[in-house]
């Protein structure tokens, strides 16, 4: 397995919040890893504790208890120059152009003057923004706003890409184009670290998803296996009763009985012989189907509480 | 060092960028308005003549001055507060900038543009004694600039420290108690009262020398008595202000100490908190 770039291991932070100064349990416990050279996503519902970790990785907030590793050293500026990251709203100076804002952000990030003057161009292209790069922040768009600070977050050619809803804001086309070079950039061995409502975004870009809520991490897994299609199948049966379970071997299980129907599943190598007995007895069958795994947004849905 | 001089010239262009030629605009005016007396009296015997002009100039330095000082308070208590704000600061700290230099560097902005607004009152100066005919004491100049130096140095760095709490009016409150607690330790050092002597002396050690401004003496000339005049005859209006030049450099020195200090602690407290956006 790559290194891991982001290693989180038992993460806990509380604050104390409002005139009682009462504990907000922000993060209880949560743990992740991200191997080096991919993309993964970060997700769950508002208050879930993702900026928070966010804010952790690059060392705004100290943890309460557990441990943040990045590049395997604590957060802080020691790091910082090999983060890229971008805010959720990309907030800077409204005095500067874009072509200001990227000198000042890459002169910050170490850049020689040179090396800006070869960068910024290529990247306000990259972007769409050349034409606008003179103009004055204040009077772009939140599209602009937000492809800007996708700019500033590559600037300095980082290893690690932190990005805080990328494309919210965006039209399809600019979505489209913030999407793609989150691709580009992991075809160039760059590591990502996407947080992102947008589910079909996940679904299109990344490669694991950590998915948490309250919290804590509910579920880590591969996109591949979010609605592939299995090694079971389900078919179902019309005229079906009861009494029709003495002929099913070990392996068929009845899904649903209803009174003249049902649903079995069986392994894709049972298939046919289970199709051929039913017929032989004679039953009728419905439809005969894969099973799928659910889909990220139905196992969004269901972590998230609401079905 | 890099990451302090970008963003103290990030700090400047932020207060040049907020209308900074309107408040410097605003500055000559209320300079000229100080001045008027002088530019517009006529009749007068030569030696109120004298006066008004001598007054014109020092006294327009020394509200100047006083403008510089409000100018480091109000700029440092909005210059950390309003980074925190409009979260501009995340994109800032996302990068290899430690919170420290930021701290330094919004110091280093907002007395670079006092310093500047200092020495463009100072040109004034010279060119409206220049314009009245007065000559001006370069010595004394030289002393008194140098205290509202160090003056800005103190208000810049205590509401530039205490703006990184994310308050610029809590900020603004403790920079004028500040100004305002060195007034007050002689008579409590001097009470009859125990308690009241230790506060004072406490208070001694804790708040920075006073500002106090030798503008007065820059261009001075005596007050016309008419011959039958009987009232009072305060000093600062019969008697040229002397300036004791080693004790004005020693308590310059002292409160560009003390505003090191106050800003260390400030750099200490901001390091260490957590950074919470809602």
């Amino acid at each position: 397995m790559a290194e891991p770039v982001i290693s989180v291991d038992g993460l806990v932070k509380n604050y104390r919040a409002g005139v009682r100064r009462s504990i907000v349990h922000a993060v209880r416990g949560l743990s992740l890893t991200v191997p080096r050279g991919s993309i993964v996503a970060f997700v769950g519902p508002n208050g879930a504790g993702k900026t928070t970790t966010i804010h952790t990785l690059l060392g705004f907030i100290k943890p309460t208890a557990g441990q943040v590793r990045v590049f395997g050293e604590a957060p802080g500026p020691a790091v910082a120059r090999q983060i890229g990251y971008q805010p959720e709203i990309f907030y800077t100076y409204p005095f500067y152009s874009a072509r200001e804002a990227l000198r000042y952000y890459g002169q910050l990030a170490g850049l020689s003057s040179a090396a800006l003057n070869a960068a910024i161009p290529g990247l306000l292209d990259r972007m769409g923004l050349t034409d606008a790069g003179k103009r004055p922040i204040s009077s772009y768009s939140k599209g602009m706003a937000q492809r800007l600070g996708l700019a500033q977050s590559l600037i300095h050619d980082p290893e690690l890409l932190i990005l805080d809803e990328p494309t919210s804001g965006l039209d399809p086309e600019g979505r489209r184009l913030v999407l793609d070079i989150i691709v580009e950039e992991k075809a160039r061995g760059r590591t990502v670290f996407l947080s992102s409502h947008i589910l079909s975004d996940v679904e299109r870009t990344c490669d694991e998803v950590v998915m948490v809520r309250q919290g804590q991490v509910v579920l880590a897994d591969r996109i591949a296996s979010f609605g592939a299609a299995g090694q079971q199948w389900d078919i179902e049966v019309l005229g079906w009763t009861p009494a029709h379970r003495g002929l099913l071997r070990d392996g068929i299980t009845v899904l649903q009985e209803t009174d003249g129907a049902a649903i079995l599943r069986c392994d894709a190598g049972d298939k046919q012989a289970l199709l051929k007995l039913l017929l032989a007895v004679p039953l009728e069958i419905g439809t005969v189907q894969p099973m799928r795994a659910a889909s990220l947004e139905e196992t969004y849905l269901k972590h998230a509480g609401v079905v | 060092m890099k990451p302090v001089l970008l963003i103290a010239k990030n700090a400047f262009r932020a207060v040049m960028s907020e209308r900074a030629l309107y408040m410097w605009g605003f500055a000559v005016v209320v300079m000229f308005l100080r001045s008027g007396p002088a530019l517009f009296a006529q009749n007068r015997s030569p030696e109120m003549m004298r006066f008004l002009r001598a007054n014109a100039v020092s006294g327009s330095l020394d509200l100047w001055s006083y403008m510089c000082l409000a100018a480091a308070i109000y700029l440092g208590a909005h210059s950390l507060a309003t980074e925190l704000r409009t979260k501009t600061i995340i994109t800032v700290l996302s990068h290899p900038v430690r919170r420290w230099q930021m701290m330094v560097g919004k110091w280093t902005g907002v007395c670079a543009f006092c310093f500047v607004t200092l020495a463009i009152g100072v040109v004034l100066g010279y060119g409206l004694a220049r314009y009245l005919g007065v000559n001006i004491e370069e010595g004394v100049l030289a002393i008194s600039a140098t205290r509202t130096i160090a003056g800005i140095i103190l208000f810049a760095g205590i509401t530039t420290a205490l703006s990184a709490t994310g308050s610029a009016p809590v900020a603004i409150a403790i920079a004028a108690f500040v100004a305002v607690v060195p007034q007050l330790i002689q008579p409590l050092r001097e009470d009859s009262s125990p308690t009241y002597q230790r506060i004072g002396a406490a208070l001694d050690v804790v708040v920075a020398p006073g500002y106090s401004s030798n503008y007065g003496g820059v261009v001075w000339a005596p007050f016309p008595v008419p011959a039958n005049y009987r009232g009072p005859r305060p000093a600062m209006v019969f008697e040229r202000p002397s300036v004791d030049y080693d004790r004005q450099r020693k308590q310059a020195a002292e409160t560009a100490a003390y505003a090191g200090v106050y800003f260390l602690l400030g750099c200490v407290g901001f390091t260490r908190r957590d950074l919470k956006f809602s």
